[in-house]
């Protein structure tokens, strides 16, 4: 800063900046021809002319910055000679020359210090004063002082507000020029941040994509180029999905709205998915890992980051071992069942006896090959489960099947181990797959068989437990597993004691497998032991709602006032996957049809003629008109044709009520959906999409004519547009409110995005929101499939 | 009742023989042993047997093909086929079964118990 200021004669702009002041130095001798006034002192003139070209040359001649500061205050106050001798040489204190004591003040003001501005102020009083002073009148009247006063004050009022703001204005243009620098400093570590997250990026050997809030791609590393085939700048700002995500492994279109992606754009859910592709710029596909991730930064709105990895090389490994698994199973096989073979036939006596010894020795043999075999099996069969690639082949099955099949395999092992096997099965309606369920079973009776002395029990259990599981038991009263090894006796090769592979046979798998399979039924598995008393092995299952009426949880009404029989009949159902309801009395039963709709209702014939009178309450009312009735036990009149009244007898069988639910389920009414949509072609792509999928629909144009169609046949399901002709979806759904009937499902299909509030507003039992701009016509119809097979089968418990 | 006559197939000359001294000794049925597929579908058009025991993996003509080509040929189209597989994955094994084949039997077998296997599958009465 002093260096800057050290004297107002630098030489860097003292061009621009002297040259006013040169010019108005001027102007008084250009001035001097067209004035003649009083008298003349030339000489006074010349030295004062003299004198002024002197300053102007020593201004930029003199080395102002060798010599001290005070110097360069020397030429301003020459100047103030220079005036004060051309006042004296023309015009005395009338001369106008006065006024440029203006300049050597204003020059202090603008490039000198406060100090020097004063010196220079207290000259220009000098110089107007001295005069006066010195001569008095008549060349300088009384009126003088008047005047050199004032013009002393205006100067220095003039120089010190000039001074002011000129500092004024310094400051504020240091000020402006630290905050430059500042900010250049704070871009230049911003760009230094940048580079350096830019330079991790690039070196990381994963994917990433950062995508903006709609979407589209804000940052592409090298990587994820180079996977996808393109230069990372043609990646840049486009939507995503649609560049590398559209079409699925299957090589079916992959809609936007399914994205995971997307998912964490708008939900905010972070997502790692493992089985899907992407696809590169040149249109070829590649098994990708990747996680979605939403970030925010600042208080804008959010993005995701995608970061992806090519697995194609870890498929490729996994393929090969597959491969070599398989390749080895058979190639150890092979030999085996040579030796097995000849072993077999020799132990078998086909040979001629051999010595008690011998066969000793051959049997010893025989069972130690099968051991082998079967390790070898069950190595190759976890590996399989436990890596997800032997995946579980799940149909409806019943688990008395399955426990009544586990019976007969283990039976012979039972019987020559002379353990006792007693099975109470239970029948539950597993979605499962049945082989890997009954290894699990068959396991775990070896297992308690092989554990037993002869003369023990074993017992197989199974039992429905509320509505959600079935837990199958396996109990023995073998010697017990010590309570540390509970938890790890699932382990592999874990065993309570090391001699057991060598004496029970086992291979120290089973329990493993049992596991695995367990758990990828979603199920659980574990052991209970008393020490010395035997064990309990148990595992529980998923019963899951598969019951002739589709998937989901139907209701059914079961009508029967004796309460054991009733409560038989509740049991069995729930366990095949219904939702009971239990009516004790005829009127119980109407007014519970009437709230609840089941899908069908049970009618105990046995009420002393009260199912005659239920049933046709029931087909008086027209909430309740359509709803199948089978009646249970009793005369039925219509026994064995087809046509009547579906009936089973009593006491029930469980194969008999299942045909005839089936047969119910087979003959119910094609589901009718009732269509509110002004557009007439949307209207009958709608009622297309419905009748491929066996549903009837109808269609209503208007508001009006929705609530003429509700009124006089409700729907099974409502597909409602809310902008219409006459109104606004939302009034339809208020009417029905206000009915306070049970509702059916409504499918609300809006062009606009609905806020919670809205959706609050419009939801009324089962609602579904579908909005039209984000779902395609393909993916509308899978929703409204999904919606109908939901919505028509699961109903909640109520 | 006049013995069975098998058409056993295995590239493998151990198995061959173990499988057909088992059903010899413990059926008293005729084998007649083949190692490859090519044989095996000159053997069964020129005498056709009464089933054929069919290795799966073999070079040249492999089990599947084997079968195919009895199955294509009207002299040998109706001789009942079993598949003898080291290849026991039930993937693997249901894939086998849907080609068509009447039985799959799995290795190692228990050679005092094949014959009654066979039999079995194919409704014979011992």
């Amino acid at each position: 800063m002093t260096g800057d200021r050290a004297h107002p004669f630098r030489r860097d702009d003292l061009w621009q900046r002297g040259v006013p002041f040169v010019a108005v130095m001027l102007l008084p001798y250009l001035l001097l021809p067209f004035h003649s006034g009083g008298t003349r002192d030339t000489t006074l003139l010349l030295t004062a002319a003299g004198l002024n070209i002197l300053i102007v040359i020593a201004v930029p001649l003199v080395p102002w910055g060798r010599r001290p500061r005070a110097d360069a205050s020397v030429p301003p106050l020459a100047y103030l000679a220079v005036v004060a001798l051309l006042r004296q040489g023309d015009g005395g204190a009338a001369a106008a020359y006065s006024v440029l004591v203006f300049l050597p003040v204003l020059w202090f003001a603008l490039y000198g210090t406060r100090v020097e501005l004063f010196v220079g102020i207290a000259g220009v009083a000098l110089t107007l004063g001295l005069p006066i002073v010195l001569e008095g009148a008549p060349k300088y009247p009384d009126t003088d002082w008047e005047r050199m006063i004032l013009l002393t004050a205006l100067t220095a009022f003039t120089g010190l507000v000039a001074q002011g703001m000129v500092r004024r204005v310094r400051e504020r243009a240091t000020a402006q020029r630290e905050a430059t620098v500042e900010l250049e400093d704070a871009v230049e570590r911003q760009r230094q941040s940048r580079t350096f997250l830019r330079a991790v990026m690039a070196s990381a050997a994963e994917g990433f994509i950062v995508l903006d809030p709609k979407g589209r791609t804000e940052f592409v590393n090298p990587s994820a180029a180079s996977m996808l085939g393109y230069e990372p700048d043609q990646l840049l700002d486009r939507p995503l999905h649609a560049a590398i995500h559209h079409t699925k492994p299957d090589g079916s279109p992959y809609p936007a709205v399914e994205c995971p992606v997307r998912g964490s754009l708008l939900q905010g859910e972070t997502h790692e998915v493992r089985d899907e592709v992407f696809w590169r710029k040149d249109g070829a596909s590649f098994p990708v890992e990747y996680r979605s991730t939403p970030i925010h930064w600042g208080s804008g709105p959010s993005g995701v980051v995608v970061t992806f990895v090519d697995i194609t090389e870890r498929r490729e490994i996994e393929r090969m071992k597959d491969e070599f698994v398989s390749v080895v199973g058979h190639e150890l096989r092979t030999p085996l069942t040579s030796i097995r073979g000849s072993l077999g036939l020799m132990a078998g006596g086909v040979y001629g006896e051999l010595s008690e010894d011998g066969r000793r020795m051959l049997e010893i043999a025989v069972t130690n090959t099968d051991r082998l075999v079967r390790l070898i099996n069950e190595i190759l069969d976890i590996e399989r489960i436990e890596s997800g690639r032997a995946p579980m082949v799940r149909r409806l099955c019943d688990l008395a099947d399955i426990l009544r099949e586990a019976e007969e395999l283990m039976a012979p092992t039972a019987a020559e181990a002379e353990v006792e096997l007693s099975v109470e099965g239970a029948s539950a309606r597993l979605w499962a797959d049945a082989d890997r369920v009954l290894q699990t079973v068959t396991n775990l009776l070896s297992n308690a068989v092989k554990f037993s002395q002869p003369g023990g029990a074993v017992a197989l259990h199974a039992e429905v437990r509320g509505e959600e599981e079935v837990v199958v038991s396996v109990t023995d009263r073998g010697r017990g597993i010590p309570p540390k090894m509970l938890e790890t006796i699932f382990e592999r090769f874990a065993q309570v004691d090391a001699s057991d592979s060598r004496e029970k046979g086992g291979t120290g798998l089973g329990l493993s497998i049992a596991r695995s399979i367990v758990n990828q039924h979603g199920g659980r598995i574990w052991a209970e032991s008393e020490p010395g008393q035997g064990s309990t092995f148990s595992f529980a299952l998923p019963l899951v709602g598969a019951t002739a009426f589709g998937r989901g949880r139907p209701r059914l009404l079961v009508s029967d006032f004796e309460a054991t029989s009733r409560a038989h009949a509740a049991q069995l159902l729930r366990r095949w996957g219904y939702a009971v309801t239990e009516a004790a009395s005829g009127e119980e039963t109407v007014r519970l049809a009437d709230a609840e709709r089941p899908a069908v209702i049970l009618v105990d014939a046995g009420s002393g003629g009260d199912a005659v009178k239920v049933v046709s309450a029931l087909e008086e009312r027209d909430s309740t008109r359509g709803i199948p009735v089978v009646i249970v036990g009793g005369q039925a009149a219509g026994e064995g044709d087809d046509s009547a009244q579906p009936w089973v007898s009593k006491p029930l069988d469980p194969e008999a009520l299942a045909a005839a639910l089936e047969r119910v389920a087979r003959d119910r009414p094609t589901p009718r959906a009732l269509i509110v949509e002004d557009d007439i072609d949307l209207a009958r792509v709608l009622i297309a999409i419905f009748e491929r999928h066996g549903l009837h629909a109808d269609h209503a144009p208007s508001a009006a004519e929705a609530l003429r169609q509700l009124e006089a046949a409700p729907p099974d399901l409502l597909v409602l547009d809310l902008i219409l002709p006459d109104g606004d979806g939302g009034d339809v759904v208020e009417w029905l409110r206000a009915r306070d009937e049970p509702t059916m499902p409504i499918v609300v299909y809006t062009a606009r995005d609905l806020d919670a509030e809205a959706r609050e507003r419009l939801t009324l039992g089962e609602t579904e929101f579908l909005t039209k701009s984000r779902v395609s016509p393909d993916e509308f119809e899978r929703r409204v499939v999904d919606v109908v097979d939901r919505l028509s089968a699961d109903r909640p418990e109520q | 009742m006049s013995a069975r006559h098998i058409l056993l197939v295995d590239d493998e000359p151990d198995i061959r023989e173990v499988a057909a001294a088992s059903l010899k000794a413990m059926a008293g049925w005729e084998v007649t042993s083949v190692g490859s597929g090519q044989e095996a579908l000159e053997k069964a058009a020129a005498d056709p047997p009464d089933a054929v025991l069919l290795d799966v993996m073999m070079p040249g003509l492999d089990g599947p093909a084997t079968f195919e080509a009895l199955r294509a040929d009207d002299t040998t189209r109706a001789i009942p086929v079993l598949l003898l597989t080291a290849k026991t994955q039930p993937a693997e094994i249901r894939r086998f079964e849907e080609l068509g084949v009447d039985a799959v039997i799995a290795k190692p077998f228990d050679p005092l118990t094949l014959h009654r296997r066979i039999a079995d599958e194919l409704g014979w009465q011992l």
